[in-house]
């Protein structure tokens, strides 16, 4: 399967999506198109890059649906909501749930393209964060108790002697620690640790809230 | 249980069936008194048998004897008539008699001469001698059968003289000798003729011949020898041995002869029985007298086993009646076993019985005690829920009972009340003589009810505070005294209720609208004040008929008892009439009623409702113009995007011509798609109001239903129509019955979007209602209308949704009233909601097209 980001169309009108796949695919972008929020959730898997155009009133599950559905798969694939006249509120409403954009019909080409490439862009960040949060996640994992005491509370601001207090132990003993914690999450400064950490926030709170 | 021993042999006994116990016990004792009384009986009655034969054999003995002593007698006679005979006597006195004297002729087995032929000697008997002798004793002629020798001089020693002949014996037989003599009339004496008779066998037997002697024997023996000399049988008894021998097998008798006797021997007569034939006689007799025991034994037994048997039958059927008794009456299963002893079963089951009975007699009498709780409970929830006061008293007046209502009333408690005199508890003073006098009065005992009762009386609470009360006594009569049951209405409210219902009967006179009664005639009975301009109109009094025309207005209401509205112009007063029948009184009241105000305000109103009904439609037409435009949207975003489609790939130079020619058909095409759609738009637009018309009902619904097609597929609405077939020709104002339906139906998409999506059905029903009426029903599946919405309904300014103004239904239902028409809902709450429009139709109509 090519990687390659793709524009899921999801539209119950036949029409709204064969016009769709034409204007879209006249900028080479590739395009799939769904007539229902059903048929997209049937074929779509979450490590497929690209964005997501939804018609808010569909028969079926309605496009807001397919959002909260998503939300609750965790898949973070951006959505953009394309409504028709007088379904303002319920675009707002999708837009509270995460949605990127709203875009009326009958459409500006240029906006909806430049939506849909800032969507596509988005989630290609979202992804790298995703395999970098990654990365961080096995390199905490290789951290010791006592390490992940010493990081939680380095990263949380603490002088060395502050730590030693706190854990027991005398100075020297951690900043042995502290190096050891350096070395496993490859970190060249303290500001890439907090950074990391901060990319990692869950793990390390649980951390936090232990000690 | 005590005796398990007894029981169990009582078991064993009882389940032996009573018949069989009987036929054993029957038995046993049969055979017992057979053992005990058959030996002793058989010997007594071999006694007495004994003793009776013996008796009968002596006398049979003495019988033989005397027939034998007969047989002499007859032998005897014979030779006196043979003496007598002429031939002999001519032979005795003849010559040759005289020549004879000589010697005796002797004769052996000649004939004799001068015998008769054919003398009539006896029977076979013959003698064996006749020996003719003078008077000498000298014999003259012998004659002689028998070649042995007589020694005739033996026998005529013998002669007597005597005319009677005697028996000897000679050389041991018995001979009888008889003698006769022979006698001439004229002549002396000259002869005797003797006959000599061996008594032999022959003889024996002739003697008894005609008694026969059947097994008997007799004959003559030597009584001094103890010999005999000749028997009836010889070759059973023979001559010659001793009388002794034969005592073993017969039994003897033996008798002297009583005449004819030997003088010189002494010759007896016997009799021999014999033993074994009489023995066998006996047990012959005991035999039949025993088969007759037995016979007996067995009728007894039987007779004792059948009436066991008929009594245990008896027992089973009783059995079977105490059962069916106890099942039927008792309601006790009691079940009979079908084998066994009934008698036992009879004890145990009437034991039972009496227990079940006494049991049940227990039962009843708690059934009774309790049925006594009842009903003493029931009087006392009677006495105790009684509105009216009531309290006993004995017969001087003093309480012994109140009821609840008695203490709520008068304030006081029971326990107050009791043995408290009544009049001067809860009576006031001036009124105690009369309470007083009334009961006594009703002491009396043929007292009539109604002197039982008061006509008022003023009663006095704990308070102090006087109440009106109606009073009866009712007398109890106990066993030994009387007591009162006084009941004392407290009548405040109901001299209050009076007052009212003579306040209330002013209200007719008082009606400022006229009031009328007419009776079945046409007179008017009553009329009130205000009736009086409408009597004016009709130019009558009270008392008179009213004109014809309303005369007969009054019979047909009461004729069919149907209330009946007629508008009348009094003076530029518009009064309505309204003829209500008292069919069971049989007279019509009628009201009237100043309606002018009324038909003013409806005039207002008609013109204000079509101002509303002129907004309305307007904020309608807004509402799918709306729906329409969004759905315009739809094509035109479409026809955008291939628009825009193209001009990049035109643009950028990618893209065939044939995608392009696609493309633009498909901008044709979603095109022409935004056209129908302005189309419709247009239809509900451009309409123009006109009055009413003649519509079919069925197009005005299908068109509406075209309006709503949009909004209902945005709402998941499945719209269904089920049209009456054929036309249903309605006149009325086609846009207001549209605007009417568009409204329900508007309600109808708005109800359901509170339910789920799969669950969204709309029902579009019409369909004729009888010749003049047809009707449309909308029907949802919304979450219907709360009961305590269902009465507001259709009221102005009513509403159930949010940004609702509450016109719609008002509205409609203006509108449908002003087509003589009914609208009117129904709901089952959680299933959804009905709503019922009925217009007049008119199957006259015709329609003109669409």
């Amino acid at each position: 399967m090519n990687n390659k980001p793709t524009v899921f169309v999801v539209d119950d009108d036949q029409a709204m999506r064969n016009s769709l796949k034409w204007l879209i695919e006249s900028v080479a972008m590739q395009v799939e198109t769904y007539d229902s929020a059903d048929a997209f959730i049937r074929s779509y898997y979450p490590g497929r890059s690209g964005c997501l155009l939804l018609d808010v009133r569909m028969p079926g599950m309605s496009g807001l649906e397919l959002q909260e559905y998503l939300v609750e798969q965790q898949i973070t694939i951006p959505i953009i909501i394309i409504t028709g006249h007088g379904d303002v509120p319920m675009a707002i409403r999708a837009m509270k749930a995460g949605a990127i954009d709203f875009i009326e019909k009958p459409f500006n080409d240029e906006l909806l393209l430049e939506s849909i490439r800032h969507a596509l862009i988005l989630d290609e960040q979202q992804r790298d964060k995703q395999s970098q949060r990654a990365e961080i996640a096995t390199r905490l994992a290789r951290l010791t108790p006592r390490e992940h005491e010493v990081m939680a509370m380095v990263t949380g601001g603490k002088a060395n002697k502050e730590i030693a207090s706190a854990l027991g132990v005398s100075a020297k003993t951690v900043e042995a620690h502290r190096a050891r914690v350096m070395e496993k999450m490859q970190a060249l400064s303290l500001a890439e640790l907090v950074r990391m950490a901060m990319l990692a926030n869950i793990s390390l709170d649980e951390v936090a809230s232990d000690t | 249980m005590d005796h398990p021993e007894s029981t169990r042999h009582q078991v064993l006994i009882s389940r032996i069936p009573l018949p069989l116990i009987s036929v054993f016990v029957g038995l046993v004792c049969g055979l017992l008194a057979w053992l005990i009384i058959d030996p002793i009986q058989g010997r007594e009655l071999g006694g007495i048998f004994q003793s009776e034969l013996e008796k009968r054999l002596e006398f049979r003995a003495a019988d033989t004897r005397r027939r034998f002593e007969h047989f002499l007698l007859d032998l005897d006679w014979a030779t006196h008539s043979l003496a007598q005979n002429w031939r002999l006597v001519r032979h005795v006195y003849s010559e040759d008699w005289e020549e004879s004297a000589q010697k005796p002729i002797v004769h052996f087995n000649e004939p004799i001469p001068w015998m008769a032929p054919n003398f009539p000697f006896l029977s076979s008997v013959e003698p064996s001698h006749l020996i003719l002798m003078d008077l000498d004793g000298r014999p003259r002629e012998v004659y002689h059968r028998q070649d042995q020798p007589f020694p005739i001089d033996r026998a005529i020693e013998l002669y007597t003289g005597q005319p009677k002949g005697v028996t000897t014996t000679l050389w041991q037989t018995p001979y009888f000798i008889s003698w006769a003599e022979i006698i001439h009339d004229t002549e002396d004496k000259r002869a005797i003729i003797m006959l000599v008779m061996p008594i032999d066998e022959l003889f024996l037997n002739t003697s008894q011949q005609f008694s026969g002697l059947d097994g008997i024997i007799i004959g003559l023996f030597d009584g001094d020898q103890q010999r005999l000399l000749s028997s009836s049988d010889r070759h059973k008894v023979w001559p010659t041995s001793q009388l002794d021998d034969w005592r073993e097998k017969y039994l003897v008798t033996s008798q002297a002869l009583a005449i004819y006797q030997s003088p010189d021997r002494n010759i007896q007569f016997f009799t021999l029985v014999s033993r074994a034939k009489m023995e066998s006689k006996i047990t012959q007799i005991l035999a039949s007298v025993r088969r007759e025991r037995i016979f007996e034994a067995v009728v007894y037994v039987v007779a004792f086993t059948l009436t066991f048997f008929l009594i245990s039958s008896r027992l089973t059927h009783t059995l079977r009646r105490i059962s069916s008794y106890c099942q039927n009456a008792l309601g006790i299963e009691q079940v009979v076993p079908k084998r066994g002893n009934q008698l036992m079963l009879l004890e145990s089951n009437l034991m039972d019985l009496f227990q079940q009975v006494s049991y049940a007699r227990g039962e009843t009498q708690v059934e009774q005690e309790l049925r006594i709780r009842e009903s003493e409970a029931l009087k006392s929830a009677f006495f105790d829920t009684s509105l009216d006061p009531i309290i006993t008293v004995d017969n001087k007046g003093f309480i012994i009972e109140s009821n609840t209502t008695a203490v709520e009333t008068f304030g006081f408690s029971r326990e107050q009340m009791l043995g408290r005199a009544l009049d001067e508890m809860v009576i006031h003073p001036k009124d105690r003589p009369h309470i007083r006098q009334l009961l006594t009065r009703c002491r009396q005992k043929s007292v009539l009810p109604s002197l039982c009762k008061s006509q008022k009386l003023t009663g006095v609470d704990a308070q102090g505070k006087e109440k009106p009360l109606a009073c009866s006594v009712m007398p109890i009569q106990l066993k030994e005294r009387t007591v009162f049951t006084v009941y004392l209405r407290d009548v405040t409210e109901s001299e209050k209720a009076e007052r009212q219902i003579q306040s209330l009967a002013k209200f007719t006179s008082e009606n400022p609208s006229p009031v009328l009664r007419i009776n079945n005639r046409g007179v008017i009975i009553y009329a009130n004040f205000a009736s009086e301009p409408l009597l004016h109109y009709w130019g009558c009094e009270r008392g008179q008929t009213l004109p014809l025309y309303w005369r007969n207005l009054v019979f047909e209401a009461l004729e069919d008892g149907l209330n009946r509205e007629y508008e009348i112009n009094l003076e530029g007063q518009i009064v309505s009439l309204l003829l209500a029948p008292v069919l069971e009184l049989d007279y019509v009241n009628l009201y009237g009623r100043d309606i002018t105000q009324v038909r003013t305000a409806e005039q207002q109103s008609r013109q204000h409702q079509s101002e509303l009904v002129h907004v309305c439609r307007v904020s309608t037409m807004g509402e799918m113009a709306t729906g329409l435009a969004h759905e315009l949207n739809q094509p035109l975003a479409a026809i955008v995007n291939f628009a825009s489609g193209c001009v990049r790939r035109l643009q950028s130079g990618i893209g065939g011509e044939a995608e392009l020619v696609e493309a633009m058909a498909q901008i044709s095409v979603q095109a022409e798609r935004a056209g129908e759609i302005i189309k419709r738009l247009r239809t509900l637009v451009g309409k123009r109001p006109h009055e009413h018309a003649v519509v079919n009902l069925n197009h005005l619904v299908l068109e509406v239903a075209s309006f709503v097609e949009y909004v209902a597929k945005k709402h998941h609405v499945d719209v269904v129509l089920q049209l009456h077939e054929g036309g249903l020709p309605v006149e009325v104002d086609l846009v207001q019955i549209e605007q009417v339906l568009l409204n329900l139906v508007r309600n109808a998409i708005d109800a359901m979007k509170q339910v789920d999506l799969d669950q969204r059905k709309l029902e579009l029903i019409t369909r004729r209602l009888g010749e003049n009426q047809t009707e449309v029903l909308v029907r949802d599946t919304g979450p219907g209308i709360r009961a305590d919405a269902m009465d507001q309904l259709f009221d102005a300014f009513f509403s159930t949704k949010e940004s609702g103004m509450g016109m719609g239904l008002s509205i409609s239902r203006k509108i449908i009233e002003s087509h003589n028409g009914q609208i009117s809902a129904s709901s089952e709450p959680g299933k959804g909601a009905e709503f019922r429009m009925v217009l007049p139709s008119n199957p006259n109509l015709q329609l003109i097209g669409f």
